[in-house]
């Protein structure tokens, strides 16, 4: 007969491994189920509603999703967002991976210019949209000031709806292209030397460097930073709100903006829950669709 | 041994904290006993509750919106409110920001505060979902709040035909004018009866560009893409802007008032709304800071106006067209359904409408009284700037077409339509005729569909 290892409470090691594992994720573990899964499933219950917050919910099937098709402003809005992630997300990457080439060299003062590139991170989003607003300003601002010396007409970047998702997609890479810039330095410094030592014996050239060993080497951060990026471009709405609004008309509508529109400004939280939904499988979708093309050969 | 002594002064300590603690509750208890006297009487008051405050215990709940200082001065008003109503505690709940986001999330919750504001074109949310206890009583029990009552403004607060929400204030719609400016132009400052085409003479003389005229260094004039701003302008042509629960902006009439707006920009008098936003400003800053000679606005400005322009400034009415309309931008009071102590929320809100309690209220210019009475008085609408140009608003005051888009509920989503739309003509993109044909269009077609 074989006999277990059990304690005094009658668990064996493992069980009692078990049981001290699960109490430690217990407390995120219930958050995770109330602050998220829980509104998730609500939030897809309530598109079937036509609900105003201050009476009872009427069930109305899927008629805020066929209203959704029809409506305009949230096609626009749709548009608007799937052009922002166009903007902005190749822009955001390339400028971060650019800028965390350029730090990965023996050079004077690297640290100094981390913290110097990281800085707009660490700034709150509302001053920063503020001073690009000022920025940006079509008579006093420096950038159209800059553009005169040069015989450039002054621009209204924030005004004109060809440059608005552009103007705003500038401000966002320059705040957020520290934080992903980290994410690749951190990878790159991980590559062993001994790599670039045997490539150098053999001649290679510092494009091949980087093509053939840096690129494959780093790939899975490139995929974290490309599927978070394109993630966060979709839920797009603090920058709209205080820069734009939306306008001019309705160019910078994004579906995030145009759901918080519904939600609170309007109260047609239904409606605004059928939107939540849409972007919801849009983001899984094209969360999938990178994970089989990007993250194909590469373990993160 | 050293133990021993550290566990008898921690219970010695514990015993002592108890022992407060208790004596704390014996005086709060004996505050809240209800048999307070009041430092203040029927007999220093011309206020008709002031007797009845006496009598009312309880606690209440107000919650407002607006800045720091509307904050202190309902302090105060609720502070001098305890004096007459000792055994009633208020409690401030004072919301800088997001207001009707929060109001709205207290409903959904079933938790709104006895008293609360509801701008006048929410009102018919709160009363549909039955959240609203009606005022015709109160307002039965206590007739100083509607005597003397400027015309129209409590149909604002009426849903079908019962009292849901009492006007607070109003604040009428002005042309502000920068006078150091109408000197330096040699241009004569307007009165009272010009009109819209005085109006846009005068803009265009006081716009000044720079030496080689790339850009505008003064604007004549500025427009808000806003509510008040539409509803003044196409009530001056007597349009019918919102009939029949439908939108109506298309209409001659309206488009001739919008059209004013649109040709100030057009011809450069006016900063675009558009642009003042995107340069993070807002265009009584503009004013402030002497970019702008003529802006028209309520008289919320005027706080900022007194302590920020430095130079000579007034205002007079808005220039008339056909005919003339005043907005009317208010929060309005509600008492909640689900309040436990109906009557002393009416007792208090019938002191806040009390001469007394406006004095405390008006001083700062921020709005003005509806009653007819006090709009004569200095100690309610006071100078600078002219009051004349309030006191006349006063006749014309509210609209039809205001009324009954207010009174769909749908205000905020028709509110954006209109923006975004206009916005569009504004910044050149449409004509402002197509831009009103959009609006009616969408708005008639998405949210006044029955």
């Amino acid at each position: 007969m074989k006999k277990t290892n059990t304690s005094r409470s009658g668990m064996t090691l493992k069980q009692k491994e078990a049981l001290t594992g699960f109490t430690f994720i217990l407390l995120p573990l219930i958050s995770l189920i109330i602050l998220m899964y829980y509104p998730i499933i609500r939030s897809f219950f309530i598109s079937f509603f036509d609900w105003n917050l201050l009476t009872d919910p009427t069930y109305i099937g899927v008629e805020n999703y066929k209203t959704l098709f029809a409506d305009e402003v949230f096609l626009t809005s749709l548009g608007n967002t799937f052009k922002w992630v166009i903007i902005y997300v190749p822009m955001s990457v390339v400028t971060s991976f650019l800028l965390a080439l350029l730090l990965d060299r023996k050079i004077k003062g690297a640290g100094f210019f981390r913290t110097f590139y990281y800085l707009p991170v660490v700034c709150p989003i509302v001053v920063v949209a503020l001073l690009w607003v000022w920025i940006y300003n079509t008579d006093y601002g420096i950038l159209n000031y800059l553009l005169g010396v040069v015989g450039i007409d002054p621009i209204g970047w924030l005004t004109d709806e060809k440059y608005s998702l552009i103007a705003i997609a500038i401000m966002s890479t320059w705040k957020w292209a520290g934080y992903n810039m980290l994410i690749f330095l951190s990878a790159l410094q991980g590559i062993d030397e001994s790599l670039y030592e045997a490539a150098a014996l053999d001649g290679i050239t510092p494009w091949q460097k980087l093509r053939y060993i840096k690129l494959p080497l780093i790939m899975p951060s490139i995929y974290f930073v490309m599927l978070t990026a394109v993630i966060d471009a979709f839920q797009m709405y603090t920058e709209i709100f205080i820069m734009t609004k939306g306008g001019p008309g309705y160019s910078t509508y994004t579906v995030s903006y145009y759901l918080w529109s519904n939600a609170f400004e309007y109260s047609k939280m239904g409606y605004a829950c059928a939107m939540a939904v849409i972007l919801f499988i849009i983001i899984m979708t094209i969360t999938l669709i990178q994970n089989k093309f990007l993250n194909r050969e590469y373990d993160t | 041994m050293k133990k021993k002594t550290l566990k008898k002064t921690l219970a010695f300590l514990m015993t002592a904290a108890m022992a407060l603690s208790v004596a704390g509750c014996g005086g709060s208890s004996e505050e809240d006993s209800g048999d307070q006297q009041p430092t203040k009487s029927a007999e220093d008051t011309n206020w008709e509750g002031a007797e009845k405050a006496a009598e009312l215990s309880g606690n209440l709940t107000y919650m407002h919106s607006g800045d720091d200082y509307e904050r202190e001065m309902y302090a105060n008003v609720f502070s001098t409110y305890e004096q007459y109503a000792p055994n009633v505690s208020v409690e401030q709940m004072y919301v800088p920001s997001d207001y009707d986001t929060k109001l709205q999330t207290l409903a959904a919750a079933d938790d709104l505060p006895d008293l609360f504001w509801v701008g006048e074109a929410g009102v018919k949310r709160y009363k549909d979902a039955g959240m609203l206890s009606e005022l015709d009583s109160v307002i039965e029990e206590y007739p100083q709040l509607t005597e003397d009552i400027i015309d129209g403004v409590l149909e604002f607060g009426n849903i079908d035909g019962q009292q849901a929400a009492f006007p607070k204030d109003w604040t009428s719609y002005v042309m502000y004018l920068n006078l150091d400016m109408f000197e330096e132009a040699g241009v004569d400052v307007p009165t009272n009866d010009w009109t819209v085409e005085d109006y846009k003479e005068i803009a265009a003389e006081l716009t000044q560009t720079s030496e080689d005229g790339s850009r505008t260094t003064v604007y004549g004039t500025a427009i808000n893409n806003y509510r008040a701003d539409w509803i003044n302008w196409m009530g001056n042509y007597g349009a019918d802007w919102f009939a029949d629960g439908k939108s109506n902006l298309s209409s001659p009439e309206a488009l001739e008032g919008l059209s004013v707006m649109y040709n100030l920009v057009q011809a450069g008098s006016a900063p675009s709304p558009g642009s003042v936003s995107a340069t993070g400003d807002s265009e009584d800053r503009l004013f402030i800071t002497g970019q702008v000679a003529m802006y028209p606005s309520g008289r919320w400005v005027i706080p900022s106006f007194r302590t920020e322009c430095d130079f000579e400034w007034d205002a007079v009415e808005m220039p008339q067209g056909t005919t003339r309309t005043c907005p009317f931008i208010c929060s309005m009071v509600c008492i909640a359904e689900t309040s436990e102590n109906k009557d002393a929320a009416a007792n208090l809100l019938s002191f806040q409408m009390s001469d007394e309690g406006l004095a405390l209220v008006m001083e700062s210019a921020l709005s003005l009284p509806v009653y007819t009475d006090l709009m004569e008085s200095e100690t309610y609408v006071n100078t600078p700037p002219s009051t004349d140009a309030f006191i006349n608003s006063a006749s014309y005051l509210g609209n039809e077409s205001q009324i009954e888009a207010c009174q769909t509920g749908k205000w905020s989503e028709y509110s954006d339509i209109i923006t975004a739309r206009l916005s569009d003509a504004f910044e050149g993109k449409t004509t402002i005729e197509e831009a009103a044909q959009l609006i009616d269009e969408q708005a008639n077609s998405t949210v006044f569909t029955e």
